[in-house]
């Protein structure tokens, strides 16, 4: 167990402020749903109501969808573009998805390798891209999972305004769609970009995320040179 | 999987933990507006 605990740890500690934050969200967003309700003079939710609500969904999808999106274009972007110093990326001239011996495939693979690096043909070509396509869908997902809680919405307030529903595809001409999807964009792109750019002069000792501290700031990536 | 791979349970966890709540949460973020609530 205490090994166990210890090999996970990344993933129990992330798991573990994941379901708090959400927990948080919840009654958060249940308190601020309640004070809308009653300032427009309707009866509060209970809380399984609230998280069981389009409100709740569209306010998680959104964020969902943005982190997903930027791992997506993280992963597809390093591959074909470098940052010079910066060891989140590979080093300038090593553009591009490498050689079978680079990347341990066929007759290059170790014997504990995957198996499907060993083969040729579609299983390989899916364990090549697995990340990227699975980032990828749960990206495309969780921004259809947005913009149909999104909608539903949108949908409820028109018809609580005396207006007719809103279908789906209308909604995705609003403000509102593209306010949520772009707000959390940026950030996303902010983020990714500072990390790129600032992991070439600055450090932390003993972060995975980091070169270590004595390397030299125009050396990108140690092991491949 | 290869019979020279050398999963452990941390590895496992890991994995299917994850995958699990990301396709349990999109499916019921796509099944809530679908059912109008």
């Amino acid at each position: 167990m205490g090994r166990f605990v210890k090999d996970a740890g990344l993933s129990l500690f992330f798991l573990a402020i994941f379901v708090l934050a959400v927990i948080g969200q919840a009654f958060a967003g249940h308190a601020q749903n309640n004070e809308e309700l009653l300032r427009h003079g309707q009866p509060p939710e209970g809380l399984w109501q609230f998280v069981t609500s389009s409100e709740f969904a569209v306010d998680v999808a959104e964020n969902w969808q943005s982190e997903f999106f930027q791992f997506f274009l993280f992963i597809l972007m390093t591959v074909w573009l470098v940052q010079h110093g910066s060891p989140e990326s590979k080093n300038p001239g090593d553009e591009g998805t490498g050689s079978d011996a680079d990347q341990l495939l066929g007759p290059h693979a170790r014997p504990d390798s995957p198996a499907w690096a060993k083969v040729a043909g579609v299983r390989r070509w899916l364990l090549s891209n697995s990340l990227l396509i699975v980032m990828g869908a749960v990206f495309l997902l969780s921004w259809f999972a947005q913009s149909l809680a999104g909608a539903t919405v949108a949908s409820q307030e028109a018809v609580q305004h005396g207006e007719p529903p809103m279908t789906w595809a209308a909604y995705l001409a609003t403000p509102d769609f593209w306010n949520r999807t772009l707000q959390n964009w940026q950030s996303e792109f902010l983020a990714v970009g500072c990390m790129v750019a600032f992991s070439i002069y600055l450090r932390q000792r003993g972060s995975a995320e980091s070169k270590p501290v004595g390397t030299p700031n125009h050396v990108t990536s140690e092991e491949s040179q | 999987m290869s019979r020279h791979d050398r999963p452990t349970p941390a590895m496992r966890f890991a994995f299917t933990t994850w995958m699990t709540i990301v396709v349990a949460g999109l499916a019921v973020m796509i099944l809530i507006p679908l059912l109008g609530r």
